[in-house]
């Protein structure tokens, strides 16, 4: 699933969410101070109200008689005309908001004796004591309405809701602006503290993109770094240091590989030119075979080389159950070109030099594993035992299963290899003792490089162990 | 010219130790570094031919090892590393020159010829004693103007003694830088290669010193 834009972006989700989180927080402190607001003038108001009401009570609260209605309705007029006419700015005399009030006197049966010019002709609410609200012209009006025992009149005073409703916008936008200069002032804040928080990320990864192949140095640990990035730094640099040791690994491998192809290049360079200055013909053709001999031994080199570059994880999944005598046939076949004796019912290869050697539990033995490379593992294990034993000597086969492996030991009686170098053994381009060989028995050095990698492949084992009186015993153990 | 030769390739050596000694040097030929160091410390050799990447101790390490107690053979190492890094690794730990493999003989010869050269603080290849004269890099020997015909074993004694004039060189000093450990040394080989040489060029070129040895005379400055 593809991740969302915000996700993609630490800088973008924490300004995102943080400043979202600061928007609803406004907006819930602004309707709970709204609700208490409304609350709060509305009380004030419906107070004053009723303190009218009472007021108006107190000189209207008398028997019928004693009250002059249409007198009462034009002063009542006059008094309040007198203020309807001005203009909108509250002055000496009064507020133009006077007309967003209203009075209305009504007797028992329902008729209207008094009202001011801002009041309906009909009731604005009901004859019942107490608060209540009316629509009339579009807006909502809020009521107070008083019985007068005395003449049994009723009073209604109502007052228009938005004069309530510009208060409260008033006292909110007070209370409130406050509260959006500091929002502003946190949003502020907040990016800078985002920015700045990111910033040794940003460190980090500009020191890393200054790094390459050539330039692995650990990123340092600067005191800016913050404790929390320490380990992640850590974990950088330890994988630096292995890629730098990968990559050094390489290197050397090259260089090796350089040396390897170039010292027989010389060599035939060499024998090339001594061919070519000597004027004796028995001489030419000795440097000639020289040559043949050096070229044949850099094809085996770059065969090697190519076979252990193309050791690969993936050609295990071509895993058969295989015969090992038939694996031993093959092989030594591929080796020598010829097997010289192979007597039917008998356990012994005779080649051109070497007999070897097997008994009938390797005869038995299936393994299950990649025939090819197997093949290549065999070969290599056989070559080196021929190249390092004495011509004519024999060359053993054994094999042993137990719970876990199928242990299977390639034992030569050539002159072994010393104790302190058994550990070389396997090492790209390392040779066994260099006094005993003609040029045409130095191998590439690879061989065993290759063994230890296929068995790798394999998950088995590979063991060097030095033979009484004389000889080495390659051991593998293949998972069985 | 006696030189050691310290590479473990079975075919290079073999091939350079014949193209060497076509050239009038003796070469001895060391397979590793530890052989090599044993025969540092009992012979003289004149130049010294190193591998850099031998079995054992390489090339390089065991450079600084000899190079740590005093010996200062001139070198010239064979490598098969071309990054500046090698070279400058190479010629720090105290080689003299580099050759990159694989090399033309020619080269490396010449190469060989500026060493020995610097060493013996000539600015060419033309060695000229009195009447005498030679050709380095061809080996043309002239005496009065008149060409000699030398054996090799000659050319090198005569070598060794006009590139120390004035000293005397023992008969062992001598047959060190002649012989290498596989020649087969005739007592007085080295007599009858000083008699024919006296007899080529002039009785009294070459002198002996009863008990001590042979010396070519230092030519005086002549004043014009």
């Amino acid at each position: 699933m593809k991740s969302h834009w915000i996700q993609t972006s630490l800088k973008r989700f924490f300004i995102v969410t943080l400043l979202g989180l600061l928007g609803l927080s406004i907006l819930i402190t602004i309707l709970i101070t709204r609700h208490f607001a409304v609350q709060q003038v509305d009380e004030v108001y419906d107070a004053q109200m009723a303190q009218t009401n009472r007021i108006l009570q107190s000189f209207l609260n008398r028997p019928i008689d004693e009250l002059d209605y249409e007198n009462l309705n034009t002063t009542l007029l006059a008094a309040l005309n007198n203020f309807t006419n001005g203009d909108d700015e509250p002055s000496r005399d009064g507020h133009p908001y006077e007309n967003k009030l209203a009075i209305q006197l009504w007797d028992e049966e329902g008729n209207l004796l008094v009202k001011t010019p801002t009041a309906p002709m009909y009731l604005l609410s009901p004859l019942e004591k107490g608060y209540s609200t009316a629509h009339y012209q579009q807006h909502k009006w809020h009521t107070f309405t008083q019985y007068m025992p005395q003449n049994k009149l009723w009073i209604v005073l109502a007052e228009r809701e938005d004069i309530r409703g510009e208060l409260i916008e008033q006292s909110l936008l007070s209370a409130l602006s406050g509260l959006f200069a500091a929002a502003l002032f946190m949003s502020v804040c907040l990016i800078w503290i985002i920015h700045r928080g990111l910033q040794p990320l940003n460190h980090i990864s500009q020191q890393l993109a200054e790094r390459d192949l050539d330039k692995l140095t650990s990123l340092s640990i600067a005191d800016s770094i913050p404790e929390e990035l320490i380990p992640v730094v850590n974990s950088i640099n330890q994988l630096m240091n292995r890629v730098a040791n990968a990559v050094e690994i390489e290197r050397r491998f090259l260089g090796d590989v350089a040396h390897e192809l170039r010292t027989p290049l010389s060599a035939l360079k060499l024998n090339t030119q001594l061919g070519l200055h000597s004027t004796n013909l028995e001489q030419s053709k000795l440097q000639l075979e020289k040559i043949l001999t050096g070229i044949n031994r850099s094809n085996r080199l770059i065969q090697q080389l190519l076979t252990l570059a193309r050791l690969e994880p993936k050609a295990l999944e071509e895993k058969t159950s295989i015969n090992l005598f038939d694996l031993l046939i093959q092989s030594t076949q591929e080796l020598t070109d010829e097997i010289v004796d192979r007597p039917s019912d008998s356990y012994s290869l005779f080649l051109l030099d070497h007999v070897i050697q097997c008994d009938e539990t390797f005869r038995q033995t299936h393994i299950y594993a990649h025939p090819l490379l197997m093949a290549v593992l065999f070969r290599n294990l056989i070559d080196n035992a021929c190249r390092y034993s004495p011509k004519g000597s024999c060359i053993y086969l054994t094999v042993n299963t137990n719970q876990q492996f199928i242990v299977i030991s390639v034992i030569d009686n050539g002159p072994g290899i010393s104790r302190e170098k058994l550990g070389s053994l396997g090492k790209r381009f390392f040779r066994g003792d260099i006094e005993q060989k003609s040029a045409d028995q130095s191998g590439s050095g690879l061989g065993l490089s290759i063994v230890t990698r296929i068995i790798e492949l394999h998950q088995g084992q590979l063991e060097f162990l030095a033979v009484e009186p004389q000889g080495l015993e390659v051991r593998l153990s293949l998972p069985g | 010219m006696r030189l050691l030769l310290v590479e473990d390739d079975i075919m290079l050596g073999e091939a350079l130790q014949e193209a060497m000694s076509l050239h009038q040097y003796a070469v001895d030929w060391m397979k590793d570094s530890e052989s090599a160091y044993r025969a540092l410390k009992h012979e003289h050799f004149d130049l010294m031919i190193l591998d850099v990447g031998l079995p054992g101790m390489d090339g390089i390490s065991f450079l600084k090892k000899i190079r740590h107690e005093k010996n200062i053979i001139p070198t010239l190492i064979l490598t098969a590393r071309d990054t500046l890094l090698d070279k400058i690794s190479g010629l720090d730990a105290g080689a003299d020159d580099y050759l990159l493999k694989p090399f033309e003989l020619d080269e490396l010869l010449a190469r060989l010829r500026a060493i020995s050269r610097r060493l013996t603080g000539r600015a060419d290849n033309e060695i000229i004693h009195g009447d005498l004269q030679i050709n380095t890099e061809t080996q043309h020997t002239t005496y009065k103007g008149n060409p000699l015909s030398l054996s090799r074993r000659e050319y090198m004694i005569l070598m060794k003694l006009l590139e120390n004039p004035g000293r005397v060189l023992s008969r062992e000093q001598l047959e060190q830088s002649l012989y290498t450990w596989s020649d087969d040394v005739d007592s007085n080989a080295l007599e009858v290669h000083i008699h024919h040489l006296r007899k080529k060029i002039a009785p009294e070129f070459i002198r002996t010193l009863r008990g001590f040895g042979y010396v070519i005379d230092k030519i005086p400055a002549t004043s014009t």
